[in-house]
């Protein structure tokens, strides 16, 4: 998510408990079974089926085919506080 | 202020960790494991080529067990470090480079396919013009690399032999 997210970045990070389901373009932590916690941006969304696609912030990130669809269930939640570390 | 604290409080109970950006699992990339491989072709089609020499005009030709050790062990290097090259040059085109590069460095592709191509020529001959070209190759190839990166590069001689022209990072 260079250069949005840093390593060494903070975030604190926010999950509604009535677990409304993800928008479109919104920055989003969630569990992924083969890469583990991820922050990535949301790109659509199935309602019906309850699942998302997300991306990465540059072209370096890993493409929206290699995450695969995400069920609901696995959002840990949303950013909002970000504290940023120091410059490398 | 509030960051240094955070750091503080992690160092006692860490936070949990989320991956944000680049390739998962690793997102290293560094040609340069390419061009010291290079480097060691040049190097064993040279020390080849002088043990050819050395064993005509100081052992009659005779090759013995000695001398066919000797050049088995070199050809092996040649090889596995030409395969080395290809490898690492595979990786980074196909892992690191993405659409924008492509756009940015249309010629990508061909020069990776110049690269494989020498790199295998070296491989099946005992050619010191080759292995100099795909130092030369590779070195166009790393210089893309780290303009990508936004890393200042330098053009240096390798410190060993045969002391080639090769673009290392100012890191």
């Amino acid at each position: 998510m260079s250069p949005l997210y840093e390593d060494g970045d903070y975030l604190f990070i926010f999950k509604p408990f009535w677990k409304k389901p993800p928008l479109a373009k919104q920055i989003i932590v969630f569990n992924h079974i083969k890469y583990g916690l991820l922050l990535k941006r949301v790109v659509s969304v199935d309602k019906k089926s309850k699942i998302f696609f997300s991306k990465g912030h540059n072209s370096h990130s890993i493409s929206r085919e290699e995450i695969g669809a995400i069920k609901f269930e696995e959002i840990k939640g949303t950013p909002i506080f970000h504290i940023k570390g120091k410059k490398t | 202020m509030i960051h240094a604290i955070l750091e503080t409080m992690d160092s006692f109970a860490p936070f949990k960790t989320v991956k944000a950006h680049c390739d998962v699992p690793c997102g290293v990339y560094d040609p340069t494991t390419a061009v010291i491989a290079a480097m060691t072709v040049a190097r064993m089609t040279d020390t080849i080529l002088e043990l050819e020499e050395h064993e005509i005009k100081d052992h009659q030709g005779t090759r013995d067990l000695h001398y066919q050790n000797k050049i088995t062990r070199m050809i092996n290097e040649k090889e596995r470090s030409a395969e080395i090259v290809k490898e690492e040059v595979r990786i980074i085109w196909g892992d690191f480079f993405k659409e924008p590069q492509f756009k940015q460095f249309p010629q990508i592709h061909s020069l990776v396919h110049e690269v494989l191509l020498l790199a295998s020529k070296c491989k099946q001959n005992i050619d010191q013009d080759a292995t100099r070209d795909l130092v030369t190759k590779l070195n166009d190839f790393s210089e893309i690399f780290w303009k990508i990166k936004n890393i200042k590069f330098k053009n240096v001689t390798y410190h060993c032999k045969p002391n080639l022209e090769v673009i290392l990072p100012e890191l």
